[in-house]
Order: structure tokens, then C-alpha cells, then sequence
């Protein structure tokens, strides 16, 4: 039995005179009574159509009223599962309190109290994900972020992500944790003053990487690689805004259009003045195919072709303005055509 | 009789739930945490590690945490 700690009793207290003030949670036990009411107009409708006997419309009816009745069955089950957890907690009590407190010390080696900030901080193992190493974190909880479910989550020795520095973790931004799944426990222990299951969830939550949504991917945290010239790239790194590809200051550029980053490779010449253009800036001339940057274009045509057809529509104006044939109008009404164009 | 259990998975409360008297830690597992696996947990009676065949006492407060929670 551990000798009888003073400093730690008095925290306790403040911590459970803390705890006394908070609200218990909200319980929702919703029905959903309009559910139930469609649930009961298919019914009838399924009892009036089997009677008239109308086989395909009954077969769509009964298939709706199955796919509703599964949905209404699973969310009963999820209001009987609430039912089955406590709708109401007692607060923890100074003795509980003290006792979690007592009991960090077998759990972490380092474990710091401050009765008058009223905090309570401990230090994790180091951790390593994916072959990473992040370090150790410093877990730091308030009494007065009790009822908040507030805390800190703070790198002892940061290895953060090279693009980032305040993501010392890939769940970890700005010193607070994404909680993910661990939201609910995280909250619950809290409220409930069970500090060791607090800590243990967030220390197990630290230990996990989700792939699914990191802050920064790991697979990219101590940087990458250039997609176009396999270079390493260590400070921040540039996204083409057509391929998605990060590339390195070298690989890449600026569409002279629009202004789009471009890697190297998504930039096309204009095949007049030579420009590095995005695709989406480049226009294929109609007449010769080849592609041009807007300003190389001219009435959607390039400049040769543009060029070829003005001396085109200028012989054809100089053909018909020269007089083909002679016309004598003998009359208003009449004009000699000539025999074997009728 | 009466132990506190508590689960730090999904919904992650604390009840007082009743139990039959000679309940193992590894049946009350199996009982409360159906289709998991004991070694995806952390398992705790009375705040200490427990063995799989730990008989479990009158108000005994036994915890299950799963060692992988993915944050977001």
C-alpha cells in the first residue's frame, strides 16, 4: 500500500469539485415515429394489393417494406444498446480520484502533477510508426478542460513532417490529437474522472496510425521524391495542378496563361512562339492541327492558316467580282440564258 | 454479483453489470466483446494487467481497451 500522498489527495478533491459541476450528457432515444408511420401506409398498400391480386406491384411493395423494415430493426437495436449502457453517472468521487491519480504512477514513469495549474501530465514510451520514429509525447489533461475533454498532446523530442512542422504526429496538429474513433472513450473517461483509461486511450490512439486520414501520410513524412527527376525532395514540395505529381523547384513551372503549376512534363510548346503552356491553354488549329497558346491564334486559326485562308477569301471575292458572262436583258422579266443550262 | 466494467471501445462506458460468481476474465471477454480477440486488447482488473484465467471478485472493476484506435 502506498504511503498516503498529501499533494495528491488535494488534487483529487479540486479535480472532483470540478467534476461535480458538470451536466450529465444529453441522452437521445429517437424512435423515428415518422419511420414507423410509412412502415404501416406499405403494409395497408401490400393488404390492399394482395387482395386485388396485382403479383408485380405487391413484389415491389413487399421489397420496399422488407429493405424499410431492416432499417427500422437496426436502429431499434442501436436504441436497446443505449439502453443497456448507464443513461446517467454518478460523479467520481475524491477517494476514486485520487486513487486513478496513485495509479498512473504504476502505468508511466514519468508522471507530473501540478496542484495549483491543476494538471496532470504523463509521458509515453517512444513511438515508432511505419519505422518512423516520433518520439515520446507528453499527455496533458486540466481539471478545468475535464468537463471540455480538452488536452495536449505535446512531442517530447519532435521528429515532426518535413512540410509541417507543427504535425509532430499524423494525427497530431498544433499539439491536439484528431480523435477519431477514440472521441467517445476519450470523452467518457473524462467525464467520468477514469484518468487511467483517459490516458491509455489517447497513448493506444498515439500508437496506431489510420492511413485513411493522416494530417501528413507517413509514407511522405520525411519527404519525397521528385516525380520527374527521382530527386529528393526536403522542404516543400510542388503539387502540378494537372497530374497531381509533387514535383521538386527544379521540375516545376507555371502555365504562361493561366498561371497553373505545371510539372515539366504537362507544359507543351506552342508550335509558334514556343511558350510552355498547360494543355488546357493550347488550341489545335482546325486547318494544320498542330497547337497554339491564345495568343498565337487568330480567330481560332494560327497565323499561316489564318494567313492561307485570307488569300483564299480574296481570290474568291476577285472571281466574283470579274464578269463571268455577258447579260443582255431584253425586257424586265427576261435574260438570255445560254442553251443547256435548263 | 457486481463488477465494474468498463469498455474504451467504440462507445467506451463504465457499468456495474452483474456476473455470475466464478466468471474468468476470459469469459466475461467473450461474453461482452463478441467476435474479439483477447490479444486486441488491453485487459485490466483493478487497474493491473490480468491473467486470461483471473477469477473475477465482487466488485472487481475490469476494463477492455483496444490496442489499436485509429485517430483521424
Amino acid at each position: 500500500m502506498p504511503a498516503f500522498n498529501r499533494t495528491l489527495w488535494r488534487l483529487a478533491g479540486k479535480l472532483a469539485r470540478r467534476l461535480a459541476l458538470q451536466p450529465q450528457p444529453p441522452v437521445s432515444l429517437d424512435l423515428w415515429p415518422d419511420s414507423f408511420a410509412n412502415l404501416q401506409q406499405l403494409a395497408t398498400r401490400i393488404e390492399k394489393l394482395a387482395g386485388r391480386g396485382w403479383p408485380a406491384a405487391l413484389q415491389a411493395s413487399v421489397k420496399q417494406l422488407r429493405t424499410l423494415l431492416a432499417r427500422n430493426c437496426q436502429h431499434l437495436g442501436e436504441v436497446a444498446e443505449i439502453l443497456n449502457r448507464p443513461l446517467t453517472s454518478d460523479h467520481p468521487t475524491q477517494r476514486f480520484l485520487y486513487e486513478e491519480l496513485l495509479a498512473l504512477a504504476d502505468d508511466y514513469e514519468d508522471v507530473v502533477y501540478d496542484l495549483r495549474a491543476e494538471t496532470i501530465e504523463v509521458t509515453t514510451d517512444p513511438i515508432t510508426l511505419e519505422d518512423i520514429e516520433l518520439g515520446s509525447f507528453r499527455i496533458i489533461v486540466s481539471g478545468k478542460d475535464l468537463g471540455t475533454g480538452l488536452f495536449e498532446v505535446i512531442a517530447v523530442t519532435p521528429n515532426p513532417a518535413v512540410r509541417r512542422s507543427d504535425v509532430t504526429h499524423p494525427h497530431v496538429l498544433d499539439r491536439r490529437l484528431c480523435e477519431g474513433d477514440a472521441s467517445v472513450p476519450i470523452q467518457n473517461a473524462l467525464r467520468d474522472g477514469r484518468l487511467g483509461d483517459f490516458f491509455q486511450v489517447v497513448q493506444q490512439t498515439l500508437r496506431t496510425y489510420n492511413s485513411s486520414s493522416p494530417y501528413i501520410s507517413l509514407s511522405v513524412w520525411t519527404g519525397t521524391n521528385c516525380s520527374i527527376c527521382d530527386d529528393s525532395i526536403s522542404s516543400r514540395a510542388s503539387c502540378c495542378d494537372r497530374c497531381e505529381q509533387e514535383v521538386c523547384d527544379r521540375c516545376h513551372n507555371y502555365c504562361s496563361h493561366c498561371s497553373q503549376v505545371s510539372c515539366d512534363d504537362c507544359l507543351k510548346t506552342c508550335s509558334q512562339c514556343e511558350e510552355r503552356s498547360c494543355p488546357g491553354c493550347l488550341a489545335a488549329c482546325p486547318d494544320c492541327r498542330l497547337k497554339y497558346c491564345p495568343h498565337c491564334l487568330i480567330n481560332q486559326l494560327c497565323e499561316d492558316c489564318h494567313a492561307a485562308r485570307n488569300e483564299e477569301t480574296d481570290n474568291e471575292q476577285l472571281e466574283k467580282a470579274a464578269p463571268l458572262a455577258p447579260v443582255h436583258s431584253d425586257s424586265l422579266c427576261e435574260t438570255d440564258v445560254p442553251a443547256g443550262s435548263r | 454479483m457486481k463488477v465494474l466494467y468498463i469498455n474504451n471501445d467504440g462507445a467506451g462506458f463504465a457499468d456495474q453489470i452483474e456476473i455470475e460468481a466464478g466468471t474468468t476474465v476470459s469469459k466475461l471477454f467473450s461474453q461482452r466483446v463478441a467476435g474479439g480477440r483477447a490479444s486486441d486488447y488491453l485487459i485490466r482488473v483493478n487497474r493491473l494487467p490480468a491473467a486470461a484465467d483471473q477469477v473475477l471478485q465482487d466488485g472487481d472493476r475490469i476494463s477492455f481497451t483496444p490496442v489499436k484506435i485509429e485517430g483521424a
